[in-house]
């Protein structure tokens, strides 16, 4: 019987084997410490060969409404102003905040819905940008979850679980697979607001956070402004060399330590300010635009130059995509349209709908998108009928929503899954969050089923315990690779 | 072996050693007869439970392997098979299974996660050669207590064989250190560890021990655990997480262990302290550990999934906190690895269901069941003054906002000062408006004729000495000149504003003012005049236009009529400055708003600041909502400030039925249930309500009594966790079968049973763990312990871990002499990088939520013990969450300890640190000379005389860095700012500083050893 402990161990080595850091920078990672924290089942990863060796996860919190974005009815002409029937919602789970109400109207797309690229596919004149790209992407219109409001919803398409505790999907991501760059963390978070409803509904640490894993596991926040990182800035009148000496007589001492006690601890101590060093040189240079030629500003949108904004983060994850930092999550607030649908809906729009195309198209411009999967998406959609009187707003809607994702070994253009003539209930295809996470997972050459953290007796893993399957229908196939090369 | 081949490191080169060491504990030459628990169930409950374990439901083939008789009994109506012939490997079905090579056949299937190893199929063979004999699983079996066997004669009992022995005792400096970081979280003073130095009485460890014990950090120290495991925190969690007063529950928490409680009272009290007969108003404050769960009021919420949702995470919470299972995963179906059923699930949520806690939750409050409590520890003066401090913490705020928000302000006040004129190279001339002519002047014209176009004034006035400053407004309908004491002032045109003149030639004794003003044709004129004059004492005179003056009409080529009063003009323009001028918000030149403005920051009150925020709130919707943050803040901290007592949230009693939910979902009730506890454990006694029924009562006293099996092994297990970093049951969360096996068992039920016939004596339990010469040995790795015990498990030395998140900070505040030892009261709000709760938060909402920004404290509360930094859950403290702190959403009983470049940059850069290094530098600093300045650093951080080596290289580093701040006097100033000194810039201190900040990142000073 081999122990838990050492199974993580020789699994880590094998990660270190195969990840070409070399020892010098990681080996040294708190093998013992962390793995006797860490028991963990999972086998060498990747498991396959991995399309994506990182993610860009533009995550729209609150929300979207895949109606008026994404979802095309043909019958909304027909319907809009009409009373949905009972047999459509068919004894759904409300919100509180409809539950009460008299009337359920239908309100048809805010804004047309044509068809774009050489798929056809139904995109909104909302996000004219993404209906440029669309050739590049595959939308799923059948998405679907448990959860019908924000706080378990974003929970569970991040965590894979409604409750409170799990690892995130990025942190999952860094257990299994570690940091592909030396003086970066594996998993980056990055936070904006919308002007669409502002403040947005709140977002948690949990959705980054490492659950029973690891802590150094969680995703680590990069902000705007001269820190980027948490309190990588050393202080003002501190200069480098100082530093550089501090830390060498650090090092000095802590050798001193190692020689008493010989804990390996201690050479990991060392190594990670070695680690903290470097990353205070790299972490401002990843927000330091100066580098940008005015093109840039073009193809994201002069709200690139400003930091805090969803264009800025869009042009940073690029950024740390090359710099081959593994998992980067944008998290923009703001899609929670219970009234002011138009307006509100509008702006949100114009805040996102031309940096993310821009991700996806710089992406490809560099070479990158390729191995990089970007996902775009939220927690769930938005009712068919009104929330108020006809057209004020969407309820939360989990029966079905609308993602779309790019490269990393997704098919170029075109839509998986359908819904009913309401946008309301799925009539093909049906891809529950936890397929999604799967799939993601499957990009990145990870086997969901295999990937387990043993906690509390149960392989724990991020899709749950319930059956789920990646989307192979959406995923390139090996002959169309074949093709290509 | 492919991956041997990748590897250099001498490191994992041990670990590849290790490995036949670790396939199970038998390390001696010749391995120990089998035993079911120890080697056998850890197989069977990983690979095959799954499938057929203990949840009939989902026996695959109907076959089930965690009981003798399932496993033995024929595979089914017809069948001569059996999974297991007990003494006959060959003819088991299950031993073919596991060794086929057919992938139909072979057990695990292959397209499951599991494999047998060799190793492990060999163990299952021996074992039903042996017999295939069951034990019930461990942790269920009543204790075995092994009479009169020491700690360390089962610890050695253990190392028997191994070829490892005990280390020797630890050097008394570290023993010192490691007893007192232990205990109090705090590392030990050079007092205290000079005397212990030389105090060679048998007993002064045991003295030292005592006096730990008793002392109020310990109960600080001990506290930490609990409220991990209690999901203790200051917001209700969730989406919107705004705040709670759960402190006082806290400080209940504190007392118990500053008192020492007995542990079984410490645990009835929490679970059901209200239902104690006559239960005072400490017991009922007790139940807020049930109470610590999150709970929700976000939009839309379904009011009874969630009031499933609490009671289901009190079930978790007791379960694990007290008999380490994990019975939740019982919620949606039968346990897939350890006796417990769904009903069975449900039969103990039932305690918890009978309550009147809502489903919705309050907004920015408790929510009931609650009482209105005082603190254990705490007078209610003591709280009204930490409310009173915090209040003015807020206040404070209003007056200088956060960074973003100040430098909103700065500009609009720059904006403000220039369009008054008052701007010179963008710098305010602030000295020069330091006079306001605060007085309401008049308009006046000559009494004589109305409507004439030329008249003179004058006004006589008389000083008793020379005005430092003296300044002079004036706007005239049409036109003037003035002169003082015959000299011309100058003049003004403007009719509309005031024109500022500054006054010289004032004299002690008789002054003039003469003023020649002009109007045109017979519209009505007027002027409008004030002087204002300070002395250098800061007395202040006004001259204002009014009916003391003399006018007199000027004739065209002539002299004038005569002198006489002047006349005021009351309706003039609509009055004086302020209602003339009103539109214009500075041209209101006498107002508060003006006056405020033109004061240095440094010499505003708190009126002038009150006056000029409230005028910017009006204009800058980003300080409004600072504002409407600060006076919801404020509002709810009214109680505790009046009173000295808050509410809490409390358990009550009410009768209400209870349905297993079909799949844990709580619109799926099926058969009803009663309150009971799980059939594998002891029964239940029922001292019972009145009628009857089971309550609370009877789970908390079912839990500790003494023939429980689980509660006194979990809490000792846990003990143990915390003085030698892992317990002896690893997985201090799970005693259930798929946790892991005791290191050391007969020691663990030692150590239980005593702590249950003694009493549930904590301090005892205590005492005895580190009276014992395992835990006083040395701590250090030689390549032998590493490569045969790199975990440490059998305990041949002292473990060495790293302090958690809370006492690494402790232990920095108390090294640099900042720590303020307040015991108990409200949560603190010490230094935090700005901006994070905003981020993520409701901040801004049109009707705000509390704890949506943090507002810092300032003071002595940043000094305070961590644990009591407000605990906003979904945005932890990031100093801590970076050093493993969990969120407290919710329970957790084992924090895991990693190591990483973030802790780096907090021990480097956060304010805290770097503030304790400087406070720390400056104690050094005091003691005179390098080597005793570095000789005392290496005391207070590391407990002990620094070595020559790190002498020579803190002091050649001490040199190093004066010589280049030396001439660096700006960059050493603003280093020094950062770390919370104002001054020069000393280039000692700096060196000192930094020295300091050497020791406190050092690997040892936040490790224990």
């Amino acid at each position: 019987m081999i122990n838990d402990d050492t199974k993580t161990l020789l699994s880590r080595r094998a990660f270190l084997g195969q990840s070409g850091i070399g020892l010098g920078a990681l080996a040294t990672t708190s093998l013992l410490n962390e793995a006797s924290a860490a028991q963990s089942g999972n086998s060498e990863l990747p498991h396959f060969p991995a399309k994506a060796k990182r993610v860009i996860y533009l995550f729209q919190s609150g929300g979207p409404s895949h109606i008026d974005l994404l979802d095309h009815s043909p019958a909304f002409g027909r319907l809009h102003g009409s009373e949905l029937p009972d047999s459509v919602r068919g004894g759904q789970r409300v919100t509180g905040m409809t539950a009460g109400q008299k009337k359920f109207l239908v309100c048809g797309p805010v804004s047309p819905m044509k068809q774009r690229g050489q798929f056809g596919t139904w995109m909104s004149d909302l996000v004219p940008h993404t209906a440029d790209i669309a050739d590049k992407i595959t939308v799923i219109n059948s998405m679907h979850t448990e959860a019908i409001n924000h706080d378990p919803g974003i929970t569970l398409i991040n965590t894979g679980s409604q409750i409170p505790g799990r690892p995130s999907l990025g942190a999952w991501a860094s257990y299994g697979l570690g940091s592909a760059n030396a003086d970066m963390p594996a998993y980056i978070v990055l936070l904006s607001q919308g002007n669409g409803k502002n403040p947005g509904q709140p977002i948690f640490s949990r959705l980054w956070g490492s659950g029973i894993l690891p802590s150094n596991h969680q995703g680590v926040l990069m902000r705007s402004g001269k820190n980027p990182l948490l309190y990588l800035k050393d202080p003002s009148g501190l200069n480098r060399p100082i530093r550089r000496e501090m830390l060498d007589d650090l090092a000095a001492l802590n050798e001193g330590s190692f020689a008493r006690f010989g804990d390996p601890e201690i050479q990991t101590r060392i190594a990670q300010y070695e680690m903290a060093f470097r990353m205070q040189t790299a972490a401002p240079e990843i927000v330091d635009l100066s580098d940008e030629p005015e093109s840039t500003f073009k193809l994201y949108g002069e709200d690139a130059r400003r930091p805090g904004t969803y264009a800025y983060n869009c042009l940073l994850a690029r950024r740390l995509a090359e710099r081959d930092v593994r998992f980067v999550q944008l998290f923009h607030r703001g899609w929670d349209q219970h009234g002011s649908l138009v307006p509100h809906l509008t702006a949100q729009c114009k805040d996102t709908d031309q940096a993310s195309a821009a991700l996806v198209t710089d992406l490809e411009q560099r070479g990158l998108l390729e191995d990089t999967l970007v996902i775009w998406g939220g927690e769930f959609g938005r009712t068919s009928y009104s929330q108020g009187g006809l057209g004020n707003g969407r309820d939360h809607h989990g029966r079905c929503f609308s993602i779309w994702l790019a490269g990393g070994g997704i098919k170029r253009g075109g839509v998986h899954g359908a819904t009913d003539e309401y946008c309301y209930n799925i009539v093909k295809d049906p891809v529950h969050i936890n397929d999604m996470n799967a799939t993601i997972l499957h990009c990145m050459g990870i086997d969901h089923e295999r990937f387990t953290f043993k906690f509390q007796g149960l392989n724990t893993r991020l899709t749950g315990v319930e059956e789920a399957h990646a989307v192979k229908q959406i995923l390139i196939s090996k002959k169309s690779i074949t093709e290509k090369k | 072996m492919r991956i041997r081949s990748t590897v250099a490191s001498i490191v994992l080169m041990l670990l590849v050693f290790a490995v036949p060491l670790l396939t199970s504990f038998a390390l001696g030459e010749e391995p120990d007869p089998l035993r079911f628990n120890r080697d056998v169930r850890p197989i069977l409950s990983d690979n095959c439970f799954g499938c057929h374990g203990p949840a009939a439901k989902d026996a695959k083939a109907g076959l089930q392997l965690h009981s003798f008789e399932s496993a033995t009994a024929l595979l089914g109506k017809g069948e001569d098979r059996q999974a297991l012939v007990p003494g006959d490997r060959k003819a088991s079905e299950l031993w073919k299974r596991i060794t086929s090579s057919d992938p139909d056949e072979k057990m695990p299937p292959p397209d499951s996660n599991h494999r047998l190893t060799p190793g492990q199929i060999e163990v299952l063979g021996q074992w039903i050669d042996q017999g295939a004999e069951y034990e019930g699983h461990w942790a269920f079996q009543a204790l075995k207590a092994a009479q009169g066997a020491s700690i360390d004669s089962l610890i050695r009992a253990r190392l028997d064989g191994t070829g490892l022995r005990s280390a020797p005792p630890a050097d008394r400096a570290t023993l010192l250190r490691r007893i007192t970081q232990d205990l109090t979280g705090l590392p030990p003073t050079p007092e205290e560890l000079d005397a212990f130095l030389v105090d060679h009485n048998p007993d002064a460890y045991e003295r030292v021990v005592n006096r730990l014990l008793r002392s109020p950090a310990a109960a600080e120290r001990l506290a930490v655990d609990w409220l991990d495991g209690a999901r203790y925190a200051d917001t209700n969690g969730y989406s919107i997480d705004d705040h709670r007063d759960m402190w006082i529950w806290r400080d209940w928490v504190l007392n118990a262990f500053l008192t020492n409680k007995r542990f079984d009272e410490f645990t009835v009290e929490q679970i059901a302290g209200d239902l104690l007969p006559g239960a005072t108003e400490q017991q009922r404050v007790a139940t807020g550990f049930l109470r610590n769960s999150m709970n929700t009021h976000e939009g839309g919420t379904i009011p009874e999934e969630y009031r499933v949702t609490y009671n289901v995470d009190k079930v978790d919470t007791v379960a694990t906190v007290f008999m380490g299972l994990t019975m939740k995963c019982a919620q949606c179906h039968d346990h897939k690895y350890d006796p417990i059923t769904q009903k069975e699930f449900y039969q103990f949520y039932a305690f918890f269901n009978q309550s009147s806690e809502p489903g919705s939750g309050a907004t920015n409050a408790n929510t009931g069941p609650l009482i209105e409590a005082g603190s254990a520890i705490c007078s209610p003066e003591r709280v009204k003054r930490d409310a009173a401090v915090r209040i003015a913490e807020l206040k404070r705020l209003r007056a200088v906002p956060l960074a973003r928000i100040a430098v909103q302000r700065d500009r609009w006040e720059t904006e403000q000062l220039a369009s008054l004129g008052l701007l010179k190279n963008g710098r305010a001339v602030a000295k020069k408006l330091v006079l306001f002519p605060q007085d309401q002047p008049s308009w006046i014209w000559s009494a004589a004729d109305r409507t004439a176009e030329s008249v003179e004034f004058e006004r006589r006035f008389n000083l008793e000495a020379i005005p430092a400053e003296a300044r002079l407004w004036v706007t005239c309908d049409n036109a003037c000149e003035v002169e003082i004491n015959g000299r011309s002032i100058g003049s003004s045109d403007d009719w509309t504003r005031p024109k500022v003149f500054e006054v010289r030639g004032l004299k002690v004794g008789d002054n003039t003012i003469a003023v020649r003003a002009t109007n045109i044709g017979a519209s009505p004129a007027g002027l409008l005049l004030s002087l204002a004059m300070r002395a250098a004492n800061g007395e202040e005179w006004h001259v204002v236009t009014d009916k003391k003056w003399q006018a007199r009409l000027l004739v065209a080529g002539a002299a004038g009529t005569n002198w006489e009063p002047a006349a005021e003009l009351v309706k003039h323009g609509g009055g004086a400055w302020g209602t003339l001028y009103g539109k214009e918000p500075l041209d209101a030149g006498p107002d508060a708003l003006h006056q405020a403005l033109g004061m240095a920051k440094a010499d505003r009150t708190t009126e002038h600041w009150a006056t000029i925020n409230t005028a910017f709130a009006e204009m800058q919707p980003a300080f409004k909502t600072l504002t409407n943050q600060l006076d919801l803040e404020e509002k709810i901290l009214r109680k505790a400030a009046d009173t000295g007592r808050t509410t809490v949230m409390v358990m009550d009693y009410k009768p209400r039925k209870t349905h297993i939910l079909t799949r844990g979902a709580y619109d799926q009730p099926g058969a009803e249930v009663s309150a009971g506890t799980p059939s594998t454990l002891p029964p239940l006694g029922v001292a019972g309500t009145p009628n009857g029924k089971r309550t609370r009562l009877d789970l908390a006293h079912w839990l500790v009594d003494p023939d429980h099996p689980l509660t006194s092994r979990v809490i000792v297990n846990r003990y143990w966790q915390m003085l030698f970093g892992t317990g002896l049951v690893k997985t201090a969360e799970d005693f259930g079968t798929q946790g892991e096996f005791p290191s050391h068992p007969e020691l663990l039920d030692r150590l239980a049973a005593d702590f249950v016939a003694s009493g549930w004596d904590l301090r005892r339990l205590l005492h005895q763990m580190v009276m014992s010469e395992t835990y006083c040995q040395q701590s250090a790795a030689t390549p032998e312990l590493l490569e045969k015990d790199p975990y440490n498990r059998l305990l041949a030395r002292a473990p060495r871990f790293r302090l958690a998140a809370e006492f690494v900070r402790d232990g920095a505040l108390a090294a640099s002499g900042l720590l303020n030892d307040d015991l108990g009261g409200p949560s603190v709000h010490p230094y935090q990088p700005d901006g994070l709760w905003e981020e993520v938060s409701h901040y801004g909402y049109p009707k705000p939520f509390s704890s949506q920004k943090f507002l810092p404290g300032s003071g002595r509360v940043l000094y305070r013990r961590s644990l009591y930094t407000v605990w906003k859950r979904t945005s932890p403290p990031p100093s801590m969450a970076i050093f493993d702190a969990p969120s407290r959403e919710t329970c957790s009983v084992r924090r895991l300890n990693t190591n990483t470049p973030l802790q780096a940059l907090v021990m480097q850069n956060d304010p805290q640190f770097l503030e304790a290094a400087r406070a720390l530098g400056d104690l050094m600093a005091a003691e005179g000379s390098p080597q005793n300045g570095i000789d005392l650093g290496a005391k207070r951080v590391l407990g002990r005389a620094p070595t020559t080596k790190e002498l020579d290289v803190l002091s050649a580093a001490l040199v190093r860095y004066r010589q280049a701040y030396q001439s660096q006097a700006e960059k050493a100033r603003q280093l020094l700012a950062s770390a919370g000194a104002s001054g020069s810039g000393d280039p000692v201190q700096v060196a000192w500083t930094l020295v300091a900040s050497t020791l406190l990142n050092m690997d040892e000073a936040m490790t224990r050893q």
